[in-house]
């Protein structure tokens, strides 16, 4: 389940990034958004859009991203956004 | 809603609802929120990331970019407040009569749209706007510097000191400076994140990319060089108190930062609209920022006031 929504979430960043920008960054759990990905706010944004459409608006990651400290924000990995989003997404056919 | 082709431009919108668990029906029966960013800076992240979040618990709130920022298609023309308010009614087409909360310019554009469009809007929260006082002391003739610009430390100095052709010169000094100072990181964000202003402003900082072409400072550098929004933006006519006055029996709250350039505008707000709401919150001009917190409270009790028949 975890593996989906990783590759998922890899998938979304290539669209809001483009390939170009993660051509040298194999996307993992323990990837941060800020010191690995140089995410911009605005991309974020386009991210939480994505897995919103994705998953439903149970996901609400703004609210997720709103209620993390600032060491944790500036700190954010890709695995904290799988982990957020694991007990929220349905496994398929469920 | 992602994304929006309406006049002339591909817009990038951001929706935000209630989660479910916590949204009863009548949540969504409230008046929805339109949350507009400042311009050059800003983009629907400045909400997104700060205030829109505690807003969105209890009613639906819409985001946009602006043309020419965030992920919104970059015009040639199209820059002037009435232009904007043009586009924000075709991007507000779709919703039931809804709430505005405008920063800077955002502010501005808001008080245009309900003007333009009365019964539309349902009530005005206008941080800290860009409106002249009237007894503000005008800048040379030949130094039209839009008032954006004088929220930049040193543009009212380089205005001074500019030749004639100093509109140009000087406001994109200013938004350089903004973009320099808000957008990558410099000394308002590193003291706001000093003093715990809120964890959006690590998200913020983020824009300080160090990627040397970033998108952040591609479409900047794009806005400033390839379009006419300095142009467009030192032509444009400042609101007016007699617009303000137009506004008549709408709610306003208005909110103004003790440091900003823009304090003063909570002046002709009270003379036009003395039944208006006006709070002196201690910052500068992106109060979202560092005043994030006191910001929520009084822009969710100003909501809550929403008297409107479910």
């Amino acid at each position: 389940m975890a593996d989906d929504i990783l590759g998922e979430i890899a998938r979304m960043l290539v669209e809001v990034v483009g390939e170009d920008f993660l051509q040298d960054v194999e996307i993992g759990m323990d990837t941060a958004f800020n010191e690995e990905l140089a995410l911009e706010s605005i991309e974020f944004v386009a991210l939480a859009q994505r897995v919103r459409d994705r998953y439903g608006d149970g996901t609400d990651l703004a609210a997720f991203v709103a209620d993390l400290d600032l060491d944790r924000l500036t700190n954010l990995t890709v695995g904290d956004l799988v982990r957020h989003l694991g007990p929220r997404v349905r496994p398929a056919g469920v | 809603m992602s994304f929006v082709h309406t006049r002339d431009a591909r817009f990038h919108v951001i929706d935000l609802t209630p989660a479910k668990p916590a949204a009863p029906r009548r949540a969504l029966r409230r008046e929805p929120v339109v949350m507009l960013h400042e311009l050059f800076t800003g983009s629907a992240a400045s909400w997104f990331f700060t205030i829109a979040p505690a807003v969105a618990r209890t009613r639906r709130v819409r985001l946009p970019d602006w043309r020419g920022h965030g992920m919104s298609e970059r015009t040639a023309t199209g820059y002037g407040a009435a232009a904007m308010a043009a586009d924000l009614a075709e991007l507000t087409a779709d919703l039931p009569p809804f709430a505005i909360a405008g920063h800077g310019h955002g502010a501005s554009v808001a008080v245009r749209l309900a003007l333009a469009h009365p019964g539309r809007v349902t009530r005005l929260a206008l941080i800290d706007p860009p409106f002249p006082s009237p007894r503000a002391v005008r800048p040379p003739a030949s130094a039209k510097v839009p008032a954006w610009a004088t929220a930049v430390p040193g543009a009212a100095l380089i205005a001074e000191a500019s030749p004639p052709r100093a509109a140009r010169v000087v406001a994109t000094a200013g938004a350089r400076a903004a973009g320099e100072s808000r957008c990558a990181g410099g000394a308002p964000l590193a003291e706001a994140a000093r003093d715990g202003a809120g964890p959006g402003v690590a998200a913020l900082v983020r824009q300080a990319s160090r990627r040397p072409d970033s998108g952040g400072r591609r479409r900047l550098a794009g806005l400033l060089h390839e379009t006419r929004v300095l142009d467009e933006l030192a032509a444009d006519p400042p609101v007016t108190a007699e617009e303000l006055a137009a506004l008549g029996t709408l709610p306003v709250l208005a909110v103004v930062g003790t440091d900003s350039p823009f304090r003063p505008a909570a002046e002709p707000v009270e003379r036009a609209l003395p039944r208006s709401r006006r709070h002196v919150l201690a910052g500068g001009h992106d109060l979202h920022i560092t005043a994030r917190a006191r910001l929520t409270r009084l822009l969710t009790t100003f909501l809550e006031e929403d008297t409107c028949p479910k």
